[in-house]
C-alpha cells in the first residue's frame, strides 16, 4: 500500500433489522483505502458481517451512504455494484463445472464470448486449479472450492473483494497456506480487500489495516502492530491476544497507579489524547505476557516487581505459558525454556514488567 | 528429535498379550457377523418377494393361461392368444388414451405445480404450514368423493363452463361431462398435490446462499433464477413427472367417473377383464404390457445411452 487514496467511504451508517429490536450496525464510519487489505474483526454479532452484506448490496442500509469510488451506491442493487464476494461456504454453483463458475460472472457482463475462455484460464491458473477446471465443485476438497469461490470473484476484476470468513472450515494447516495464498494474491492484482474474520490471527497475518468492532459499532482501526500493543479499550485488548489487565485506581499527570503498583505517567504509552476520551468505566493498564518477564532470585530488578504463586504451566513449544495467582486474580506471563524449567507448580515466583511495555488504555464493563 | 531417547523404551511397556485380549478377531468371528447382516435383510427380502415378486410371477403365468369361457375359469393350457388378442383397436385406442391423457396431465401437473410450489417455498413458518396442510388437505378426504364432486362442476351452466364462457370462446352451455376433458381435468386436480410436494421440497433444501452469490455476480433476480434456481430444481420436477405419469398411466377410477366409460384408459380394460368378464387371462396379459411400457419409458432411454456407449467403445477399440 503506497498511496492511501480513499476507495470506499461509509458514512454514518445505520442498519436496523425488522425482526431486530437493537440496530445491528449504529452509525458507522468507514473508509478502505484503494488496493489495501482490510480485515473486519470482532466476536459473532458484532455486525462485522452485516457491514459486508451492506457493501455488497445483499442489504440495504436504513440510514447514512456507502460512497464507491466517487459514486454513491447506497442504492445500487447488487447486480449492478462492482464489487464481488467470497461467501463463508462458498456459494459454488453444484450444477456446473470449475470452468463454467469462474466463467459464471464473466458471460454476464459485458465480456466478448471469445476473451472469457482465456480470461477464466488465467484465473485458473493464478489459484492453481489447472487439473480441475472440469471437475463439479462437489468432487473437489474445501480448499479447492475456496480457490474455485477466490477466482470466481476474482476474474471479474472488482474493485473491492469481500470475504466472508472464507477460511472458517478449513483445517489450520490449510488455512496457514491460504493466508499465505491470499496475501500473495491480493499483492499480485491489487485488489482492494474487505475482510471479515473472528481470528485475530489471520487479520493480524494478512492485513493492512484492521477494523474491531463491536455492538455494532467501530471501536478502533489501526494496523496489526497498533492494534496490538496499544488497543483501543481493554475489549479490543482482550480479543486480539491475552491481556493481562489491571484496574487504575487513580491517575494524574505524574503517576498512575494500580492496586500492587504505580507507574510514571511520562514512561507509560497511553491511549492518545488520553485526557479527553471518554472512560467512563475508568481506566486499565494492559501488559501482554510477553512483556511479563518471570524473575530469577539474580534478575535485575525491573519497574514492577509482582509475586504471587505458580497456578498453571502450559508448555506451547517455543515458550511455556505460566498462569500465576495474585492476591487480585490471575496473571499469565510467557516463560522461556530456561525460566520455566524452574519453576513448579504451587511455588512462589516473582513477576515483573517495565513501563514503557504496559499501555494504558479505558476499561470496558463486565460483560 | 527422531532418536527414541528412552534407553529402554520397549521394554517398560507392558506386554498386550496379557493385559488387553487381540484385537483381530478370528475368521469364525468375522463369518458369523456376515451371517447376522444377511439374517438381518431377511425380513426385507421376505416382503420384496412375496408382495412384489410372487404377484408379478402369477400375473405373468395367468397371462399365458386359457380362459374357459364355459366354466369362467382359466385352464392351464399354455398359449399367447391373450397377446395376440391385444392386437385389436379397443386395446390400441385405450393405450393411446393413458399415454396421451398421461404425458398431458404430466406437462399440465408440472406447470401448474411448480409456480405453486415455487410460492410456497418463498413462505416460511406458519404461512409455509398452512400452504402445505392446503395442498395435503385433499388426500385426507375419499378420493371418489371428490372425482365425483367434479361432475357437478362440469356440466351445462356449471362453473367451469361459465368460467370458460367468460373467454367469449365457448357457451356457457358447454357440457364437459363425460369427455377426454372432464377426465383430463379429474386427472391434474387428484394429481397436483403429487407434483408440487417434490419440486417444494426441493427448492427448500436450494441454498440460499447460491442466490445471493448470482446477484453478487452481476445476474439480476430473474437471470439469476433462471441460471441457478430453475436448474437445481429439475431433479424435484422429474420426480414429479414420475409420481404423476406413472400412476397416470394405470388409472381408472377417473376415466369411469368423469369419463362415463366413453374414454377408455388401461386401467379400465383391466378393470373389464377382471371384473366383468371375469377373464384373469384376458386382463393379465393387459397389466403385462402396461408394466412392459412403463419398464421401456423407464429405462429405454437409459438402455439405449448405454448400448450407444458399449457400441463406441467396442467400434473405437476395433479400429485401434
Amino acid at each position: 500500500m503506497t498511496t492511501s487514496e480513499p476507495l470506499l467511504t461509509l458514512e454514518g451508517v445505520t442498519k436496523q433489522y425488522a425482526s431486530a429490536s437493537a440496530p445491528t450496525l449504529v452509525d458507522l464510519d468507514l473508509t478502505l483505502d484503494r488496493g489495501e487489505f482490510f480485515s473486519l474483526i470482532g466476536s459473532s454479532g458484532c455486525g462485522k458481517t452485516t457491514t459486508l452484506k451492506l457493501v455488497s448490496g445483499l442489504e440495504q442500509p436504513t440510514s447514512g451512504r456507502i460512497v464507491l469510488d466517487g459514486v454513491d451506491i447506497s442504492r445500487v442493487p447488487s447486480h449492478k455494484r462492482p464489487v464481488h464476494t467470497v461467501f463463508q461456504n462458498y456459494a459454488l454453483f453444484p450444477h456446473m463445472s470449475v470452468a463454467d463458475n469462474i466463467a459464471f460472472g464473466l458471460k454476464q457482463a459485458d465480456v466478448p464470448r471469445r476473451s472469457i475462455r482465456g480470461k477464466v484460464d488465467e484465473a485458473v491458473e493464478m489459484v492453481g486449479l489447472q487439473a480441475s477446471t472440469h471437475a463439479k465443485p462437489g468432487e473437489l476438497s474445501g480448499g479447492m472450492q475456496q480457490r474455485v469461490a477466490l477466482a470466481r470473484a476474482l476474474v471479474l476484476e472488482p474493485k473491492i473483494l469481500l470475504l466472508d470468513e472464507p477460511l472458517g472450515a478449513l483445517d489450520l494447516q490449510l488455512r496457514h497456506q491460504m493466508q499465505m495464498a491470499l496475501k500473495e494474491i491480493q499483492r499480485a492484482t491489487g485488489v482492494t480487500f474487505l475482510y471479515v474474520t473472528h481470528d485475530q490471527e489471520e487479520a493480524f497475518t494478512m492485513s493492512d489495516r484492521i477494523g474491531f468492532m463491536h455492538a455494532g459499532e467501530l471501536v478502533q482501526v489501526a494496523p496489526p502492530t497498533q492494534m496490538y500493543h496499544q488497543p483501543g479499550n481493554a475489549r479490543v485488548a482482550d480479543f486480539v491476544g491475552t491481556a493481562n489487565t489491571f484496574p487504575v485506581l487513580s491517575k494524574d499527570d505524574a503517576t498512575v497507579v494500580a492496586e500492587h503498583f504505580k507507574l510514571p505517567a511520562a514512561e507509560v504509552a497511553q491511549v492518545p489524547d488520553a485526557a479527553g476520551t471518554a472512560a467512563p468505566d475508568g481506566w486499565v493498564v494492559v501488559v501482554r505476557p510477553e512483556s511479563l518477564r518471570v524473575l530469577g532470585p539474580a534478575s535485575p530488578r525491573p519497574c514492577v516487581c509482582l509475586e504471587g504463586t505458580v497456578a498453571d504451566l502450559s508448555f506451547k513449544g517455543s515458550y511455556t505459558s505460566v498462569k500465576v495467582t495474585l492476591p487480585s486474580g490471575d496473571l499469565v506471563a510467557n516463560a522461556d525454556l530456561r525460566t520455566a524449567t524452574g519453576l513448579a507448580l504451587g511455588e512462589p515466583v516473582r513477576l515483573g514488567f517495565d513501563a514503557q511495555d504496559a499501555w494504558v488504555c479505558p476499561a470496558v464493563p463486565a460483560a | 528429535m527422531l532418536v527414541d531417547d528412552r534407553p529402554d523404551a520397549g521394554a517398560t511397556r507392558p506386554p498386550t498379550s496379557q493385559t488387553t485380549p487381540p484385537a483381530r478377531r478370528s475368521p469364525a468371528t468375522r463369518v458369523g457377523s456376515a451371517l447376522g447382516g444377511l439374517l438381518a435383510m431377511v425380513p426385507t427380502w421376505l416382503l420384496v418377494v412375496v408382495l412384489f415378486l410372487v404377484p408379478i410371477v402369477f400375473l405373468a403365468v395367468a397371462s399365458l393361461a386359457t380362459f374357459n369361457w364355459d366354466t369362467g375359469k382359466l385352464d392351464w393350457v399354455l398359449t399367447f392368444e391373450n397377446y395376440t388378442e391385444l392386437f385389436r383397436s379397443s386395446t390400441f385406442v385405450a393405450f393411446k388414451n393413458s399415454i396421451f391423457l398421461s404425458v398431458v396431465a404430466t406437462i399440465a401437473c408440472v406447470l401448474i405445480g411448480y409456480p405453486i410450489a415455487y410460492a410456497i417455498s418463498l413462505t416460511s413458518g406458519r404461512a409455509q404450514k398452512l400452504l402445505l396442510l392446503a395442498v395435503i388437505t385433499p388426500f385426507w378426504t375419499a378420493f371418489v368423493v371428490r372425482v365425483y364432486a367434479w361432475l357437478t362442476l362440469l356440466g351445462p351452466g356449471d362453473l367451469v363452463p361459465w368460467m370458460l364462457s367468460l373467454t367469449g370462446l365457448t357457451s356457457s352451455d358447454l357440457d364437459l361431462t363425460y369427455t377426454n376433458t372432464a377426465v383430463l381435468i379429474g386427472i391434474v386436480y387428484c394429481y397436483l398435490p403429487l407434483s408440487i410436494l417434490p419440486v417444494y421440497s426441493v427448492l427448500e433444501q436450494i441454498d440460499r446462499n447460491l442466490v445471493l452469490a448470482a446477484y453478487d455476480l452481476g445476474y439480476s433476480p430473474a437471470k439469476a433464477w433462471f441460471k441457478v434456481t430453475l436448474p437445481l430444481s429439475l431433479p424435484g420436477v422429474a420426480v414429479s413427472a414420475l409420481l404423476v405419469g406413472i400412476p397416470c398411466l394405470g388409472e381408472y377410477t377417473i376415466p369411469a367417473v368423469l369419463g362415463g366409460g366413453k374414454t377408455l384408459m388401461i386401467g379400465n380394460l383391466v378393470t373389464n377383464a377382471f371384473t366383468g368378464t371375469g377373464n384373469y387371462a384376458a386382463g393379465a396379459a393387459i397389466a403385462m404390457l402396461l408394466l412392459a411400457v412403463i419398464l421401456v419409458a423407464n429405462w429405454g432411454p437409459r438402455g439405449i445411452a448405454a448400448l450407444v456407449r458399449l457400441a463406441t467403445r467396442v467400434l473405437t477399440r476395433s479400429a485401434a
